[in-house]
């Protein structure tokens, strides 16, 4: 059953377009993942489908009866209270639709977060409190979870547990849209549908376990060092000093981060055709 | 349980950043030392207080609903009723500004020994903040998408609340206008704070017309 279905929808901010004629749905037990540059429109769709943002043009039909939980990338709120109170809180919001008490201790104990029940959330680092947003929005049991960048400041143990939390919601009847800007290549298997935010609207990827690419664009400078082996094999072209590599959208910000070691300077990135 | 979150979220936004403290402090500080500095009557010192709490109160409600679009932008998502997230507002804005109007009129020295003189006079200054936190939230949009007109709103409506009623042409319109004025020139004509019933129900009837207007054009549709 569709709980959300979007058609041909646009959004423009300040005489910029946010995105433009996006076309999809979300089914129960369905997992999204959207992956697309910084800027390429990722967060305003999720804002526009969490209801935060009215589009300019289009149409969202939500089934009767959906529930939305989201995950913001960022959440500016300044919470006072105690990790425990604040969960909880947010948990009872939704009533007797939310996991229940024993449910959220056992999520808050798999996702490493025991230890800081009585700090209160302000205190707490960005990577914690990503996790305690995280749980905020799962607590409610939503039929329809929206996360936005939700692996940010994770290690790779706690995504494999978001990612096992998101895929049992969806095995519940749930639907799951992921928006991250880069996707590794051992998360594909939990994905049902991917797509991919390119030139600001959506494209579905057909093969999925084709490796979505970038390109990485660099310009030589006098004291830049020789290219190291393992950044030697992504290279697509070097002429008139400037430097282009081929790689995997997961890999982009430990290959910019070496590149920058290396005395190149970052001109850009452009996601390639799936 | 909705509503008792978002009140206590709520009271700590306006009191986060320490305006609202350190405005009724100010506030009160002046009052107390102005008897001897300004020497001012009572009719005089009277419209001093309601000049004054409507300029405090239209700045910590433009501070709250500031610091509630940064801060809070997700936080109505999660309560997921734009009713109750609306409604929680403007009962915490009421709630501080009678709070401020008790407060203020205590430090007055305006003190009478008829006590229905003392709640008419608190009524006519909490009314008096209403109508700031109306108009603070009829122009709210300077905070999202409408910047210019939302701060040309504010100055406009400034400028007729406190000299509405002392410009000749706005006479025919004068019931359109923020009666802040009003209660001012009411007491000096009459001198007696009874008098101030009428004004103090229309303050309050119109703070709730803008507030209503600023709930409706503003409503985000949260849930289907």
């Amino acid at each position: 059953m569709e709980l959300i279905t979007v058609k041909d929808l646009s959004l423009q901010n300040e005489g910029y377009f946010a995105f433009k004629h996006v076309a999809f749905s979300l089914a129960q037990n369905e997992i999204i993942s959207i992956v697309g540059d910084s800027g390429s429109g990722k967060t305003q769709l999720l804002l526009a489908l969490s209801k935060l943002k009215t589009a300019d043009s289009g149409k969202i039909e939500y089934t009767a009866g959906v529930r939305i939980g989201y995950l913001p990338q960022f959440d500016p709120q300044i919470i006072n209270k105690s990790v425990r109170v604040y969960l909880e809180e947010i948990r009872s919001l939704s009533g007797k639709l939310a996991v229940s008490k024993e449910q959220l201790k056992g999520l808050i104990a798999f996702m490493g977060m025991s230890p800081y029940l009585d700090r209160q959330v302000r205190q707490l680092s960005w990577g914690l409190k990503q996790r305690v947003n995280f749980l905020a929005a799962v607590s409610g049991h939503p039929n329809v979870l929206l996360l936005d960048e939700p692996f940010s400041f994770q290690n790779s143990s706690y995504t494999s547990n978001m990612l096992d939390i998101i895929k049992d919601l969806a095995d519940n009847g749930s639907g799951v849209i992921i928006a991250s800007s880069a996707q590794d290549g051992s998360m594909t298997n939990y994905f049902d549908t991917n797509y991919i935010m390119k030139d600001k609207t959506l494209e579905l990827v057909k093969d999925k376990d084709k490796e979505i690419n970038c390109m990485l664009i660099f310009t030589v400078k006098s004291n830049s060092m020789a290219l190291t082996t393992e950044i030697s094999k992504y290279l697509a072209a070097n002429v008139s000093s400037l430097v282009e590599l081929k790689i995997p959208l997961g890999m982009k910000d430990s290959i910019i981060k070496e590149m920058i070691d290396l005395n190149y300077q970052f001109e850009g990135a452009r996601i390639l055709e799936a | 349980m909705k509503l008792r979150m978002l009140l206590g979220n709520f009271i700590n936004t306006v009191l986060q950043n320490f305006l609202y403290p350190t405005l009724l402090l100010s506030f009160l500080a002046f009052e107390l030392t102005m008897n001897s500095l300004l020497k001012l009557n009572t009719n005089e010192k009277f419209g001093f207080l309601i000049v004054g709490i409507f300029l405090m109160s239209l700045l910590i409600s433009m501070n709250f609903l500031k610091n509630d679009a940064y801060y809070n932008e997700n936080f109505m998502q999660k309560i997921g009723s734009y009713w109750i997230y609306f409604v929680a507002q403007v009962l915490t804005l009421f709630l501080i500004t009678l709070f401020s109007a008790i407060v203020v009129f205590l430090f007055s020295f305006m003190l009478s020994s008829d006590v229905m003189v003392d709640i008419v006079a608190i009524l006519s200054l909490a009314t008096t903040g209403f109508v700031g936190v109306g108009i603070a939230f009829l122009c709210k949009q300077q905070w999202n998408n409408h910047p210019y007109a939302g701060q040309m709103g504010i100055i406009i409506l400034v400028y007729v609340a406190l000299a509405g009623s002392s410009i000749d042409l706005l006479h025919y319109v004068s019931w359109f206008l923020p009666p802040v004025s009003s209660m001012i020139m009411v007491f000096q004509e009459q001198s007696s704070v009874i008098d101030l019933i009428p004004i103090a129900v229309q303050q309050f009837v119109y703070s709730i017309v803008l507030v209503v207007l600023s709930g409706t054009f503003n409503e985000k549709k949260l849930s289907n």
